[in-house]
């Protein structure tokens, strides 16, 4: 099957705001697909369903064939989707390498008596976890600060530990909630080859969302514009920039 | 790695040598109130190593906790005493406590799961009162915990044919019922202390450091926060049940007046103190704020001996000159007196 998520005709209410209406649209196996729209398009909305941050009001979701709508958070990373966070959400206090063993901490198995006796098992998974967190920082380029808090890392370091500890739990579909926001070009750049670097290395879908439509325009393979909680288009970058409903929607709501 | 290959260093062996001599000092010097206090102090450790496992570990704010503390003690003293004649062997009474208090930490960590911060305190709060004006309660409509008069008569710890309170001789050297109490609770709270620790540096203490950090990018890690919690709430809770039920028996006597609010406050205190998510912290933090105000009090016989007076009474500036010291320790030592390696490394980089 080459379709990895899949969401079917959702629609999301609060109150008398229709957030999102019937909008479907599905990821492919290691693509790239990229999620726009003006402000209030109801992007953060559709992302917040995926995640199971919100329940939509009809339609549902699916992850490689297995429904995700009404699940936890915790289960929904079980079934192969990770994220990172519009406004950076590490473990601030924590040290870069505990904040990446703890994004893997779905893959562990040690119990309490484990963690107590430290039986070889739970020391074999422990060096493990190490070794494999050590590798991610390696593929994200922030190795050589594994002992540094999170909260000490620059700003555009700690996207990346964002990243490296969503990639830990090994999903299927990484979804990135504007990682690019707040970074100058240059930062931009370098992230956007990270991400390509990492659908190479890695064979995952990526799902994401961000305002910068240049800088997405070169980095999707597809492209879905949300406006008015209504998906306008769906299509290729180049096809997607000529749409004329999308470019209405960007200059209405630049006037 | 580090402390496996240190225990047998000079240093570590000193420390060995007079946490075993120390009874046997305190008897011959200041005498043998000191080792009583000192055995207070180490129930207290139990205490902040249980309670650290709930605020330090997954920082929830826990102001009830007392009532695990009361939960092992009544067990004990109703399943080894007069109250219904009923004298179980410690090896029965002592995991019951402490499962029963744990129990109770499920019971309190399930509906407040969903609380955080100011919300779970005022919560757990109330389930500390709760408990306590139970236990002042139960007298009617049938005589459970004797009401505000508390339960006396508790049979001591006894393991086998040794009674903890009885005088014994060893070696040439008569050790009394405290000295031995002493030995027994050093061994709980060095028992207690290893498996926090255990527990810290493992996949769980992260998924707590983790929940105490963030909640919602600990569950977007795959981290069951629910589960955490209580486990959290649960383990802190047999801790305290454990040391109540071994106050119970040291004390031979409880009531419910030795649970109330101020004693949860002196715990959490403990913590905060000592440093929060430290087991050596919360230990250090345990005995300090024990030893002190029994320090303060000699000050009082102190004065008399000197003066034939007393001008200021221990009793009365003693929560002052205790606040006092929490306010500067807190304003010159956020993280604690004795702060965990990751809030040390944080500490020191702010310094010039």
């Amino acid at each position: 099957m080459n379709t990895l998520l899949d969401i079917h005709q959702v629609s999301c209410r609060f109150g008398g705001v229709r957030a999102l209406h019937d909008v479907s649209l599905t990821v492919n196996n290691n693509e790239i697909f990229g999620l726009i729209g003006p402000n209030g398009a109801g992007k953060t909305t559709l992302f917040n369903v995926i995640t199971g941050l919100v329940t939509p009001t009809s339609g549902n979701v699916t992850l490689d064939g297995c429904s995700l709508t009404g699940l936890a958070v915790h289960d929904i990373l079980r079934h192969g989707l990770a994220r990172t966070f519009q406004n950076i959400r590490l473990f601030p206090g924590l040290s870069v390498l505990e904040n990446v063993m703890i994004g893997r901490h779905s893959l562990g198995h040690t119990g309490i008596w484990g963690a107590i006796s430290r039986n070889q098992r739970a020391r074999r998974e422990e060096a493990d976890l190490r070794d494999t967190a050590h590798q991610l920082l390696q593929q994200v380029g922030i190795h050589h600060h594994t002992q540094t808090l999170a909260r000490n890392l620059s700003y555009g370091d700690q996207r990346r530990l964002e990243i490296a500890r969503a990639l830990a739990s090994e999903p299927k579909l990484l979804a990135l909630d504007e990682p690019a926001a707040g970074m100058g070009q240059t930062e931009r750049d370098a992230l956007r080859e990270l991400i390509l670097s990492l659908r190479a290395q890695r064979h995952i879908s990526i799902l994401v969302i961000e305002h910068d439509v240049k800088w997405m325009m070169a980095l999707c393979d597809r492209i879905a514009v949300l406006h008015f909680g209504e998906r306008i288009a769906l299509d290729i970058p180049e096809r997607v920039r000529q749409h004329p409903d999308v470019i209405a929607a960007y200059l209405g709501s630049a006037s | 790695m580090g402390a496996s290959a240190s225990i047998f260093s000079p240093v570590s062996v000193g420390k060995g040598l007079l946490l075993v001599v120390l009874p046997l000092l305190l008897q011959a010097g200041p005498g043998a109130a000191w080792v009583r206090i000192v055995d207070m102090a180490l129930l207290y450790s139990m205490l902040a190593i249980g309670l650290n496992i709930v605020v330090g570990f997954a920082g929830l704010l826990d102001l009830g906790y007392i009532a695990f503390y009361a939960t092992g003690a009544y067990l004990y003293a109703l399943l080894d005493s007069m109250q219904f004649n009923l004298h179980w062997p410690l090896w029965a009474t002592l995991p019951l406590s402490a499962a029963l208090a744990g129990l109770f930490g499920l019971l309190l960590g399930a509906p407040t799961l969903r609380l955080r911060g100011d919300y779970l305190a005022i919560v757990t709060l109330g389930f500390g009162e709760i408990v306590r004006i139970f236990l002042n309660n139960l007298d009617t409509p049938f005589n459970l915990t004797n009401g505000p008069q508390g339960i006396s008569l508790i049979d001591p710890i006894r393991l086998g044919n040794f009674t903890f309170s009885r005088p014994h001789h060893f070696a040439g050297l008569t050790l009394t019922g405290t000295q031995q109490y002493y030995y027994l609770f050093l061994a709980t709270v060095i028992g207690m202390a290893w498996l926090a620790t255990r527990l810290q540096h493992s996949r769980i203490g992260r998924a707590w450091a983790a929940i105490r950090e963030d909640e919602l990018a600990a569950a977007a890690s795959g981290i069951a926060v629910r589960n955490y919690k209580l486990l959290a709430f649960s383990l802190g809770a047999t801790c305290g049940g454990f040391a109540g039920a071994l106050f119970a028996g040291f004390q031979g006597f409880v009531s419910p007046e030795s649970f109330n609010l101020m004693e949860s406050v002196m715990v959490l205190c403990m913590v905060v103190l000592g440093g929060m998510g430290n087991v050596n912290g919360v230990i250090f933090g345990a005995i300090l704020l024990t030893v002190l105000p029994e320090a303060l009090r000699m000050m009082g016989d102190w004065q008399l001996n000197h003066f034939g007076h007393i001008w200021i009474d221990p009793n009365d500036v003693r929560m002052l000159l205790f606040g006092g010291a929490l306010i500067l320790i807190m304003l010159y030592r956020p993280a604690g007196l004795l702060p965990s390696p990751a809030q040390r490394r944080e500490w020191q980089k702010k310094l010039p």
